[in-house]
């Protein structure tokens, strides 16, 4: 987070767009800027489908890379919003990654130490860490159980902020489908939730 | 037995009066839900974040 955290205001004020017509007229710059306003969307949407930090670190970087070469080469399509395209390199690279693998992108338990390393935690007791640390697991797993479609949409949704009709497009279904599957994938972790104890509200 | 769904954006929250709030229970249940999805959210490493932008500087 260090390394870009100084991007000018002139960048910080500047669309997406014309952030992208910059770096294509040659001011590297705003490649910092782009990352900062998005990089924990695209992350934790990467994160969360292939539940693997090492594994996303790698999707993540791909995807930018190859953000960047389709901007050097000017493939890049003006008329598309920039998130739901890099949205869209970043999905197809998780689908890729599992055509690979030759599996799903679903379930296994084990993982939750490593994120929780990297929070930081102020004024916060033992108990009170290990409750927030379970809450955080049992949430990861939760979402990891539901169907694959409910969770790509619930995924592209609250962490990529893709808009329905985005989510529609990038999975190749109609906008109502996009929000019958939201609804169902809040509607089933809220069932999970209550099997399992998990508070929704903050305590 | 078949639910009508509101294609309401659910993220539109502030647009929508506490009628509509209360009449809309997705809405409703995402708000609730919402906090502890935020929780989740991280950061790539810096060094993922360095391998980029010296990439993205070399033309």
């Amino acid at each position: 987070m260090g390394l870009i955290k100084h991007t000018p205001m002139r960048l910080q004020q500047t669309s997406d767009q014309d952030l992208v017509k910059l770096y294509i007229s040659g001011d590297e710059a705003v490649i910092e800027e782009l990352l900062r306003r998005h990089k924990s969307k695209i992350f934790t949407s990467i994160y969360l489908l292939v539940k693997d930090q090492y594994l996303a670190e790698d999707i993540f970087q791909d995807a930018f890379i190859k953000v960047i070469n389709t901007l050097r080469s000017g493939r890049y399509n003006e008329e598309g919003k920039f998130l739901p395209w890099v949205m869209r390199i970043a999905h197809n690279l998780v689908i890729d990654y599992f055509r690979k693998e030759k599996r799903t992108p679903t379930i296994t338990s084990s993982d939750g130490t490593d994120v929780l390393n990297l929070i930081q935690i102020h004024e916060e007791s033992a108990e009170e860490r290990i409750l927030r640390e379970q809450t955080h697991t049992d949430l990861r797993k939760m979402i990891h159980h539901l169907p694959d479609e409910q969770k790509e949409v619930l995924i592209m949704r609250h962490y990529a902020d893709l808009s329905f009709k985005e989510i529609a497009e990038l999975t190749d279904v109609s906008i109502n489908t996009a929000l019958g599957r939201m609804r169902y994938a809040l509607s089933n972790l809220r069932k999970m939730m209550n099997i399992k104890e998990v508070s929704i509200s903050r305590s | 037995m078949t639910k009508t769904f509101t294609p309401t954006s659910l993220k539109d929250l502030s647009t929508l009066s506490t009628l509509e709030q209360e009449n809309n229970p997705d809405q409703k249940l995402y708000e609730a839900i919402k906090p502890k999805l935020d929780e989740l959210y991280r950061e790539p490493s810096e060094e993922t974040i360095a391998k980029i932008l010296k990439y993205a500087k070399k033309r």
